[in-house]
C-alpha cells in the first residue's frame, strides 16, 4: 500500500516538475547571448545524460547488491535501471548531436571526452542487455550480467584514461561554445535534472513492478503445469 | 599453486594436440594482415602513421579467437563439472587458463608482428620498447578477455556474444591506449618516453587480474 | 546406530517451469550399497548432481559427513568421488595424463603407483599411452571410474555406471565395487537397469515424479521388480 502511495507521489512531482521545467526553459529563460534558441536542449539534453549516468550507476551498485544478497529483487533492479539508462543515454546522444551541428558544424566530436565517455558507456549497456538476452537460466542471467556490469563500469576510468592519452596525440582546436551561464539559466537546469530524476526513479518503480509481475506469472505456469 | 600449473601445462597440451585449432588462428592472422594490406593499397597513407592502429585490431581479433574456446571447451566435452567437483579453487581456474592463454597469444602476436612488417615494411627506431609494450597491453587484454571469454562461455550462440562483449570493454580502454603509445614508438619515442601511458596499461593489467581473482566464482558457479 | 554419511532433507529443484525434484529425502549410511531406481527423465541425474554438490538445490537440506555444503568444503569434496554420465575426461589428453591431471588437482602423494594400479585395476593399464579420444564408450567409462577413484573418496557416487560396459567390463566393476565396500567406501549409484545391477546393492529405492516412493533392504530381485513395474505403470497416468 505504501508503495503504491510513494509511486503515485513520485508520479505526481515528475509531472510537477516537468511543466516546471518546460516552462523555465522554454519561456523563463532569455536565450543564449551567442547559441541563441537552440541553446534551450541544453537544458533537456544534461538532464538527459545525467539520468543516464545515474542509472549506470544504479545497475553498478544492483549488481554488486545481488552478488552479495543472491536475491533477484537486485537483479530486477539492475537490468530495469539499465534499460532505462539506455533510453536516456540515447536521448541524450541525439539531443547533443541537434545541439552540436548548429555551434559546432559538427553532430559528433570524437575528441571530446564527455561525448566518447558517453559513447562507450551506452555500447557497454547494448553489450549487457545482449547478454542478458543470450543467458541460459534466471539465476545465470543474474550472475553473469551483474559480473559484466561491474566490469563495464570500471572500465570507465580506463576510458578516460585513454581518451586522455589520445588527445595529447591529436592536439585540436577547441571551439569555445561554453559562453556565461547566467543564474536563470543555472535555475532552468536544476530544475530540468530534478524533473528527470524523479521520472526515472518513477519510471524504474514501475519497471521492477513488470519484472516482479513476469516472474509471478512464471511461478503461476510453473504451478499450472505441474 | 599446483593446481594452476597443472591448468596450464593441461591447457596448453590439449591446444598444441589440436592441429586444425592452432593452424587456424596462424591462417586467420594472416587473412587478417592480408585484409589491411588490400584496404590500404588503394590509397596513399604514410606507413609510420597507421602501422600502430592496423597491428592492434590485428592482435585483438586474432587473439579473440584464441580466447573463444578455452572456457567454452569445458563445457562442450563436459568436464567443467569434473573440475568443480575436485577441491581446487576457481581463481586456480582462472590463473591457470590465463597463463596458457597469455603464451598462445604471445606465441600468436608474434607471428602477426611477422607477417605485418612482411606485409608493411615499416622501420621501427626502437623494437624493445614496442615489444615491451605489447606485453603490458597484452597481458591486460587476455586477463580481461580470459574473463569475458568465461562470462561467454555460459551463453548461447558464444561465438557471437564474445566480440560483442569485448570490444566495449577492450577497444575503448586498453587497445585504445596502446594504439596511441605505439604511434609513438613508430615515430620514435622509447618506453621512457611514454612512462605515464604505460603506467594507465599497467593500472589496467592489475586492476582487471584482481576483477578477474574476485569474480571468476560468480562465473562458473551455476 | 549407523553411521549417517549423507542425510539429505526434503531437496527441491526446478529448471524454469519443470520441477524436477518435489522433495526428496535420503540418509545413506557408511558401508551401504544403495541404489535409486527410476525411469528417464524422472530427475536422478539432477538429484545425483546435487548430492555430489556439482549443483545447488532451489531448496532443502543437505549434509554430507555431518557437515553442511554451502560453505563449498574442500573437505567434503576431497572424500566424494562421481562418476558421471558424462566422463569427465579430455579427449586430446592420453588416459595415463587424465588422470594425471585429476591426481595434481586433488594434490595426491605418490601419484605414480596410485594411477599405475588403478589403470590395471580398470583394465586400461595396456593403454596408458593412447589418446582417449580413440576410446570406446565402455574404455572411457572405465577410465571414468579410475578418475572417480584417484583420491580414494570414501563416498562414490554412479551415474548410469552400467551403459557401455561389456559382460567383462561388468564384472571389473562389481569386483571393484565390493572390493571397495569391504575396505568400509560407501556407494551410491542410479540407474534404469535393473538386470545388471540389482545384486551388487543391499539397499534399493525407487525414485518418481521427483520422490522417492519406495525405499527397501535385501528383498529378492524378481519382487523388488514387480514393484518398479508396479510403479512405472502408475507414473504414465
Amino acid at each position: 500500500m505504501l508503495k503504491n502511495k510513494l509511486r503515485i507521489l513520485v508520479s505526481i512531482l515528475a509531472i510537477i516538475f516537468i511543466l516546471i521545467s518546460v516552462y523555465f526553459a522554454l519561456i523563463y529563460t532569455p536565450p543564449h547571448e551567442i547559441m541563441g534558441d537552440v541553446q534551450r536542449i541544453f537544458y533537456f539534453h544534461v538532464a538527459s545524460a545525467w539520468i543516464s549516468y545515474l542509472a549506470f550507476g544504479v545497475t553498478f551498485f544492483a549488481g554488486v547488491m545481488y552478488l552479495k544478497s543472491k536475491d533477484f529483487k537486485w537483479d530486477n533492479i539492475a537490468f530495469s535501471s539499465a534499460e532505462i539508462g539506455i533510453l536516456f543515454c540515447t536521448l541524450g546522444i541525439i539531443t547533443g548531436s541537434l545541439w552540436a551541428r548548429p555551434i559546432w558544424g559538427v553532430f559528433w566530436r570524437w575528441e571530446d571526452i564527455k561525448l566518447f565517455i558517453t559513447f562507450v558507456l551506452w555500447l557497454i549497456f547494448i553489450a549487457y542487455l545482449a547478454l542478458r538476452a543470450n543467458a541460459k537460466s534466471r539465476t545465470s542471467k543474474a550472475n553473469l550480467s551483474a559480473v559484466f556490469g561491474i566490469i563495464g563500469l570500471i572500465c570507465i576510468p580506463f576510458s578516460f584514461g585513454a581518451n586522455r592519452i589520445w588527445q595529447q596525440y591529436h592536439p585540436t582546436i577547441l571551439v569555445s561554445s561554453e559562453g556565461s551561464l547566467q543564474p536563470s539559466m543555472a535555475l532552468s537546469l536544476i530544475i530540468s535534472v530534478i524533473a528527470f530524476t524523479f521520472l526515472y526513479i518513477y519510471i524504474l518503480l514501475v519497471r521492477v513492478d513488470i519484472e516482479k509481475m513476469k516472474e509471478e506469472i512464471d511461478k503461476l505456469k510453473q504451478k499450472v503445469g505441474g | 599453486m599446483n593446481a594452476v600449473k597443472a591448468i596450464f601445462l593441461k591447457e596448453l597440451r590439449v591446444e598444441f594436440r589440436n592441429k586444425q585449432m592452432i593452424n587456424s588462428y596462424l591462417i586467420l592472422s594472416l587473412m587478417i594482415i592480408a585484409s589491411f594490406r588490400f584496404a590500404f593499397s588503394i590509397i596513399d597513407f604514410s606507413i609510420t602513421e597507421l602501422a600502430s592502429p592496423i597491428l592492434w585490431i590485428s592482435f585483438f581479433f586474432g587473439g579473440m579467437f584464441s580466447l573463444s574456446p578455452i572456457y567454452k571447451r569445458e563445457i562442450e566435452q563436459g568436464t567443467k563439472e569434473g573440475l568443480l567437483l575436485t577441491p581446487i579453487s576457481p581463481s586456480s581456474i582462472y590463473f591457470g587458463k590465463l597463463f596458457a592463454n597469455l603464451f598462445i597469444i604471445f606465441c600468436l602476436e608474434l607471428f602477426i608482428l611477422l607477417l605485418f612488417f612482411v606485409f608493411f615494411p615499416v622501420n621501427i627506431p626502437d623494437l624493445f620498447s614496442l615489444l615491451c609494450i605489447i606485453v603490458i597491453s597484452t597481458i591486460g587484454i587476455t586477463a580481461l578477455g580470459n574473463l569475458i571469454s568465461a562470462i561467454s562461455s555460459n551463453l548461447s550462440q558464444s561465438e557471437v556474444m564474445l566480440p560483442v562483449l569485448l570490444v566495449p570493454v577492450l577497444l575503448f580502454t586498453v587497445i585504445m591506449s596502446s594504439v596511441s603509445v605505439t604511434s609513438n614508438v613508430f615515430a620514435g619515442a622509447n618506453i621512457f618516453d611514454v612512462l605515464d601511458e604505460v603506467r594507465l596499461i599497467l593500472a589496467f593489467d592489475v586492476v582487471f587480474i584482481a576483477v578477474g581473482y574476485l569474480l571468476i566464482d560468480y562465473i562458473l558457479e551455476e | 546406530m549407523p553411521d549417517k554419511i549423507l542425510v539429505a532433507n526434503n531437496i527441491k529443484k526446478s529448471f524454469g517451469f519443470l520441477q524436477v525434484l518435489n522433495g526428496v529425502n535420503l540418509t545413506i549410511n557408511k558401508g551401504d550399497k544403495y541404489i535409486l531406481f527410476g525411469s528417464n527423465g524422472v530427475g536422478k541425474t539432477t538429484l545425483i548432481k546435487i548430492l555430489s554438490t556439482t549443483l545447488s538445490a532451489d531448496s532443502g537440506e543437505l549434509k554430507i559427513f555431518g557437515k553442511g555444503i554451502e560453505k563449498r568444503s574442500k573437505e567434503i569434496k576431497n572424500k566424494i568421488g562421481f562418476m558421471s554420465h558424462e566422463p569427465y575426461l579430455y579427449s586430446e589428453l592420453s588416459a595415463w595424463e587424465n588422470l594425471d591431471f585429476y591426481a595434481n588437482l586433488y594434490s595426491i602423494k605418490n601419484k605414480k603407483e596410485k594411477i599405475g594400479s588403478l589403470l590395471k585395476e580398470v583394465g586400461l593399464y595396456h593403454r596408458s599411452n593412447d589418446r582417449v579420444g580413440s576410446f570406446s564408450r565402455g574404455m572411457k567409462q572405465r577410465l571414468s571410474l579410475a578418475r572417480a577413484l584417484i583420491h580414494s573418496p570414501d563416498l562414490i557416487f554412479l551415474d548410469e555406471p552400467y551403459t557401455g560396459l561389456d559382460i567383462k567390463a561388468q564384472d571389473i566393476l562389481n569386483n571393484l565395487i565390493n572390493r571397495l565396500n569391504q575396505e568400509g567406501k560407501t556407494f551410491f549409484c542410479i540407474t534404469h537397469d535393473i538386470s545388471s545391477s540389482f545384486n551388487i546393492a543391499n539397499r534399493y529405492g525407487i525414485l518418481s515424479k521427483g520422490q522417492i516412493v519406495y525405499e527397501t533392504e535385501g528383498v529378492e530381485k524378481k519382487i523388488f521388480s514387480e514393484k518398479y513395474i508396479e510403479i512405472l505403470r502408475r507414473e504414465s497416468f
